[in-house]
Parts: C-alpha cells; structure tokens; sequence
C-alpha cells in the first residue's frame, strides 16, 4: 500500500472512531507471578482440554480472572455515554483488541466467569483467529467504501446534503446502537502487547472502554521466575485511583493461585 | 452505597465542570529510601508532604491551578491536597498544618477527613498508593491541576539490595516541560534526603 494511500485510509478511520474529546485516562501497575498461570496452561495442554491447534495463552486465563474480579468491583463493566450518562452492565463480556496484520479489532468473549475454563479458553483462543480474518476482511470493505467519500463532499459543498443535520438526526440512534453493542458485549477491554514485546503501554483509552486492562511482556522480578506486568488504564472521571488499585490487586491475585480460584 | 446510586452520583459528577483534562504527561524515578526509611507509612507520607512542601517553596508552579487556558492562578502560600491510601479520602495541608511538624501530619493524614468537593483551591495533590502495592502510575490532571505527585510501592533498585520507591509526577504539558518536572521531582528526593537510583521502574 502507498504512504498517500496508508495515510487517506487512517484519516477516514479516525473521523469515524476518534472520540469528540480524549478521555482523561489514569494508568495504575502491578504485578503477578508469571509461574502459576502458565504451570496450569501447560498442565491444560499436556491433558488435551483443548482442541487440537488452538494455544491459549495467559491473556485468555486473564479473562477468566477479570470477570471473577468484576463480580467483587461491577462498576468496571459500567460504560461513559456520549449524553454524559453511565449506563450499567449487568452481562460481563470482555473483549480482546486484536492485532490483524496492522489493522485493529476485537472479539468478544461473553460470560467468561462462569462457564467452564477450558470452554473459555478454546472460545478465546478460536476467536481471536476468526475476528483477526474478519478485521482484515471489513478494513478492506472500509478502505472501498472510502473512495466514494468525494462524492458525497461534492454534494455537501453543493448543498445538496447538510452533514450537521444528517449528525443531529443520527445522534440518538448511534448512541442506542452503542448502548445495544455495550449490553451485548460489555465494557471492560483487554490489551495485550506482550507478543510484540514491549514492557508496558502508555495512551488513552479507546472510545468503547471505560476501563482496559493491559497486559505487557514478562519482566525479571525479585522472586525467581518473572512476574507479569498487569496494568488498568481507566476513565479518571467514573473511577478512582484506590478502586483501580484494588480491582488490580484482584485480578493479580487470581493470577497467583489460578487453580484454586480460577478452574 | 450500592451501585444504582454509584452510578447515579457518578453521572451527577460528571454534568459538573470535572471532565477536561490537561494534556498531561508524567515522570517516575526510584528513590532509594535511605533518611527516608521509616517502618510506618504514615510517617513516611508525611515526610514526603514537607519535601514536597520544600521543593514548592522553589518551584511554586505545581501548586498553581489553571483558571483559564492562558492564565494560571499561583496560590498565596504551598497547599497540599494529600490522598493517603489510593485518595479514599482527602485532607487539606496549609502552612498551618505544615508547620506542626511530622508527628502531628503523620497523625493527621492516619485519621483522614473526606475531600470536600465543592472547593477546589489551587494545590498539588499527592496521592500515595504505595500501601496498595501499585508500581507504576500515569495520570490525567483534571480541573485545571498543575500537578500531581504519586507515591508508589517500593521495588527492589536496579543496582542495590535496598528497597527503593517509585515517585511519579504527573504534570501539565503545556505549562511545564519535562526537564523543569524532573529538577523538582529531584528538589523533593534531596529534602527527602533519598537517593536518586534510576528514572522510570526498570531503569
């Protein structure tokens, strides 16, 4: 693809995703031990719990850690309407952003806290191969749909179209659309930058998370073993940095004993 | 406070004046503990609000509050707004409370005192959240703060034995530049009488 290309492509991507304003995103740090959480994955494997060629990683069993966290700390399921409003989660779903040959998306993974693990971990790691061919497939699409943009800007110069009034009349049904899509598939993200190796990750969050749990690679910690970095970015205004701390310290924990508090 | 009215108290919170956030960027260093080290956490907390009461006395624009995009209001004398345990609650340090000395800030910040939310007068906040075991930290300033001073869980240093802490500054970008965040983060470690071991957790 051309740079001009690349470029035109992100900007139309941006117009549509962008948030009218950056969401004002504190970042909080812990960390877990790194050996339990694979100890049981590899016990996992060796017992053939899960479909042949799927590997679940430690990210899938941090799924299963955040939704038993968010039934102690439920208002990390809550959502930031554009209105200003905070619609409620009850169903908790928790969605992976992917990473599909340089284009973002996500798979969603409903009720990752009660079902049975191994059930969790193939839908997790079957998912994110599925979606990350499905993203690949709807950039494409976009990037089509994207090149008869200048005919509706010639109609809009031309005063055919008003886009201010095409905004106001679409704003509510975007809004039901989004809170539609928060009720079906939850609010709390899950970023995992570890596979390209970096060691932690600093931005804002993206416009459909309250709260994003990070996950970076494994760093050499003072017990032997490395410990794994687990992070929360979140809306400073619908969380404060105490209830961050103790819903990360709940996550981590999880993380420490996975076969007592997690199978 | 269960959740339907959480959420409702949120809600109300934010159609209030609190959603723009400064562009704010941030900087952590480990300070190796040394004069600092104290066994209660309280005491250490308190030391660390005269350090950075001292280090305000030279560089009094993390204690400024920004009132308009171009005006910046400097208060009258260093105000602390100082968030023990993760900012559960907030207390209010003048040059009253200051003065007591430590004992009685140790003291003071161990009894603790809801933050009242109507007020917001000029100050850096310091929110320690060392006692919850959090690592690393970067911020967002909201209603026009210009700074904000973490104190984080101690981890082992890069080149000792010696436990060190993570300090984090979070400050406002468009008003002060990284090397002026990084003198007074160093002005606070001296008045701590801490040693500077590295920038950032894994230095």
């Amino acid at each position: 693809m051309r740079a001009a290309e690349l470029i035109a492509e992100r900007r139309g991507a941006l117009r549509d995703a962008a948030p009218a304003r950056v969401t004002p995103a504190h970042q909080v740090w812990l960390e877990a031990p790194l050996a339990p959480a694979q100890a049981m994955l590899d016990r996992l494997h060796a017992e053939g719990g899960l479909p042949p060629g799927l590997r679940a990683e430690v990210r899938h069993l941090l799924l299963r850690a955040a939704a038993r966290a968010l039934e102690r700390h439920p208002w990390f399921n809550d959502f930031l309407l554009l209105s200003g409003g905070v619609q409620h989660n009850e169903l908790v779903s928790v969605r992976v952003s992917l990473d599909a040959e340089g284009r973002p998306g996500h798979c969603s993974v409903p009720d990752p806290g009660r079902r049975p693990l191994v059930e969790v971990l193939a839908e997790a790691a079957a998912r994110e191969v599925e979606e990350g061919v499905e993203a690949v497939r709807r950039a494409v699409k976009l990037a089509r749909v994207r090149r008869s943009r200048p005919v509706f800007s010639r109609l809009v110069s031309e005063g055919v179209l008003e886009p201010l009034h095409w905004l106001r009349d679409r704003l509510p049904a975007l809004e039901r659309r989004l809170r539609r899509d928060v009720r079906r598939h939850g609010s709390l993200g899950l970023l995992d930058v570890g596979p390209l190796g970096a060691t932690g990750v600093a931005g804002v969050l993206l416009a459909c998370h309250s709260a994003l749990l990070l996950l970076a690679a494994p760093r050499p910690g003072r017990e032997a073993g490395p410990r794994l970095p687990v992070g929360l970015a979140f809306d400073a205004r619908l969380f404060e940095a105490h209830e961050a701390v103790a819903f990360l310290r709940e996550v981590t924990e999880l993380l420490a004993e996975p076969e007592a508090r997690l199978a | 406070m269960d959740l339907v009215e959480r959420v409702r108290a949120r809600a109300e919170l934010l159609r209030g004046a609190r959603g723009r956030a400064a562009p704010t960027a941030s900087l952590q260093i480990l300070v190796r503990a040394g004069a600092w080290s104290d066994p209660s956490a309280g005491e250490r907390l308190a030391r660390l609000c005269l350090a950075a009461a001292e280090a305000l006395g030279a560089d009094p624009l993390f204690a400024a509050r920004r009132t308009a995009r171009l005006r910046v209001q400097a208060p009258a004398e260093p105000v602390l707004w100082v968030g023990p345990d993760g900012g559960r609650t907030w207390l209010r340090l003048g040059r009253a409370e200051l003065g007591a000395g430590c004992q009685a800030l140790a003291a003071r910040l161990s009894a603790g005192d809801p933050r009242a939310e109507a007020t917001a007068p000029a100050g850096l906040e310091i929110l320690d959240l060392s006692t919850l075991g959090a690592l690393e930290w970067r911020g967002a300033l909201l209603g026009g703060a210009q700074g904000r001073l973490c104190l984080l869980a101690a981890r082992p240093a890069p080149s000792g034995a010696q436990e060190a802490f993570g300090l984090a500054l979070d400050f406002d970008a468009a008003w002060c530049e990284a090397g002026r965040a990084a003198r007074f983060l160093a002005a606070v470690a001296t008045a701590l009488g801490a040693e500077r071991v590295g920038c950032g957790p894994r230095s």
